[in-house]
């Protein structure tokens, strides 16, 4: 990671931005929303991905503390992910983010059952915690 | 089933508000399937999407929004850029740190 940070300010202008967006392997909670409101299903773990998370962390640090970059801004946004059906996020979980998100059972039967309800424009909704950070180019 | 991925547009807003890309030279690290790409790819003055996975790549290869003489797509790593020294305004890793 700091050998690709390093790239990048060899092909940055003087002054130039680097920009890393990523999504926080931190809990958030699994919804099912529907026309007027939301229920919430239980805590989404994202643990698996908290190593990974470490390691972009320090490689900043350590492009930072080597003075090539130095941090202009930071913001926290939440980024959504909506489902059409309990079932097809199930499929797509196993299928692309496998080893990425533990779901316990009890949270998929409790999504099974607030989306039977039936309610008007019902989806299932996941919002990921993300960060964005601006670094200028030092030098 | 593949998910509707940020509808509210947040990603795109978020990056816009703490940089001005209109007429600037773009790399982003890590495009994939350029669904990200996309969203900004008009806005630069030239765009470079680099990624190692040729299967994404062909998928970006074959967006229209992305066939755009501005727009190039790369199979390449981040750690190995092929380009000179003082080739670009912005460098953007998307979810590839």
């Amino acid at each position: 990671m700091v050998h690709a940070l390093k790239e990048a300010w060899r092909i940055l202008v003087p002054h130039g931005t680097l920009i890393d967006v990523r999504p926080l392997s931190i809990d958030v909670p699994l919804e099912i929303v529907y026309e007027g409101g939301c229920a919430d299903a239980g805590m989404v773990d994202f643990s698996p991905g908290v190593d990974l998370d470490a390691d972009a962390d320090n490689a900043m640090i350590s492009v930072t503390a080597e003075g090539i970059y130095t941090l202009a801004r930071e913001e926290l946004f939440d980024f959504t992910y909506y489902w059409k059906t309990v079932k097809g996020m199930q499929d797509d979980i196993k299928e692309y983010w496998e080893g990425e998100v533990n779901i316990p059972e009890q949270v998929w039967q409790r999504a099974r059952q607030l989306f039977d309800k039936r309610r008007p424009k019902t989806q299932i909704r996941l919002a990921m915690r993300m960060k964005l950070g601006k670094y200028e180019k030092i030098g | 089933m593949r998910p509707i991925r940020d509808p509210e547009g947040a990603e795109l807003s978020h990056l816009l508000a703490v940089c001005d890309l209109t007429g600037s030279r773009v790399l982003e690290v890590g495009c994939g399937d350029g669904k990200f790409t996309r969203q900004y790819a008009h806005l630069p003055s030239q765009v470079v999407g680099i990624d190692p996975v040729i299967l994404d790549l062909r998928t970006a290869i074959q967006d229209p929004a992305l066939s755009s003489a501005r727009v190039g797509i790369a199979q390449t790593k981040g750690e190995n850029l092929p380009f000179p020294q003082h080739t670009f305004d912005i460098a953007i890793f998307a979810c590839s740190l």
